[in-house]
């Protein structure tokens, strides 16, 4: 797999197209995931998609190691939805984004589960949902997680703790109907 | 030892988040089949971790994306007359303010100090001329001139050749 994606970044350095959009349908899902776990808005969520890869293929030679392709974008990932968090604080957007998801799903027990952990997860500050989105999405270990956040490995144990811990305080109240 | 006491409340969370080592993760698993709190708080821990991310339905972008980055390209790609033309225009204006300069420095006085009325500016003024007169001075001997010239002459072949070897830099390693 890893080998694969040096393969498709080495000759999408030399601007085949094709390797390019192999690469994109292989890690869109993830990119997408990520900002959308932060963000918790599905239009903002889709421009960052589109805007990541964007940057990282005008930028593409500037990258030397070619196995980390998959966290450099993720930090273009993260960057983006740091400066769109900023910019919603800064214009009182936030708010104002509500649950997009409704078109997605049908049924209605899970509907509420997730807005209730929404909910929640708005109230976190970035590092903290960084860390808990990039930790529960799947092929993530710390090791990748320190890479990508630039926080150490050490530190990473308690932020998660403290992070989780925050994220269950929030909870508090909704127990049964998260358990229902 | 009691057999009831619930685990530290970190020890909990590091075995939420599946961190734990092994020998202390069976301890735990052994107490969650005795206490009902801990469990309950399990379960919830299961259904935040199975509701926080979940796939959502993806439209194709690779299509739109690539139209976007051939676009970017066609616009920002520069043929090499271009690029050595950039290195000329650089250099050839860096020489030409220099030299610039060099007049202003020969031709500048201030004659009309009348105009001005408070006695500070016109102090201020003086002691600029004079620095100007010294400066003067200082270029109107000529070997200075030569090495002046010689100097933006270097420096723009400098350019030039850097220009050249980037460019092949590029193409090649890269």
């Amino acid at each position: 797999m890893e080998s694969r994606i040096k393969e498709l970044v080495s000759l999408g350095k030399k601007g085949d197209e094709s390797s390019i959009s192999e690469l994109i349908s292989m890690h869109k899902n993830l990119i997408m995931g990520l900002a959308y776990g932060i963000l918790r808005d599905y239009n903002s969520s889709m421009d960052i998609l589109q805007e990541t890869f964007f940057i990282a293929f005008k930028n593409l030679k500037k990258l030397k190691e070619e196995g980390k392709f998959k966290s450099w974008l993720c930090k273009i990932a993260l960057n983006l939805c740091k400066n769109e968090l900023k910019r919603r604080s800064l214009s009182g957007e936030f708010q104002k984004s509500k649950w997009d998801f409704k078109m997605f799903l049908e049924n209605e027990k899970i509907l509420k589960k997730r807005m209730i952990i929404e909910e929640a997860m708005k109230k976190l500050n970035f590092r903290d949902r960084t860390v808990l989105v990039l930790f529960y999405y799947k092929g993530f270990n710390l090791k990748e997680i320190s890479e990508i956040t630039g926080i150490k490995e050490k530190n990473l144990k308690m932020i998660l703790c403290r992070a989780r811990k925050k994220l269950r305080e929030k909870l508090e109240g909704y127990e049964e109907e998260l358990l229902s | 030892m009691k057999k009831n006491s619930c685990p530290e409340k970190e020890i909990l969370s590091l075995y939420f988040l599946n961190l734990l080592e092994e020998k202390e993760r069976i301890k735990v698993e052994e107490h969650l089949k005795s206490c009902e709190i801990c469990l309950k708080e399990y379960q919830i821990e299961k259904e935040i971790e199975k509701n926080l991310i979940y796939e959502i339905e993806m439209p194709e972008i690779e299509e739109v994306l690539l139209k976007k980055l051939k676009i970017y390209k066609s616009l920002n790609e520069v043929s090499i007359f271009f690029k050595f033309f950039k290195v000329f225009l650089t250099s050839a204006a860096i020489i030409s303010i220099a030299y610039a300069f060099y007049l202003m420095a020969l031709k500048i006085e201030f004659k009309n100090l009348s105009l001005f009325k408070s006695q500070e500016i016109k102090s201020i003024l003086v002691l600029f001329s004079l620095y100007l007169k010294e400066i003067k001075s200082f270029f109107q001997s000529e070997n200075l001139r030569l090495f002046y010239v010689l100097s933006g002459v270097v420096f723009f072949l400098a350019n030039f050749f850097y220009g050249i070897k980037k460019y092949f830099l590029d193409r090649k390693f890269i």
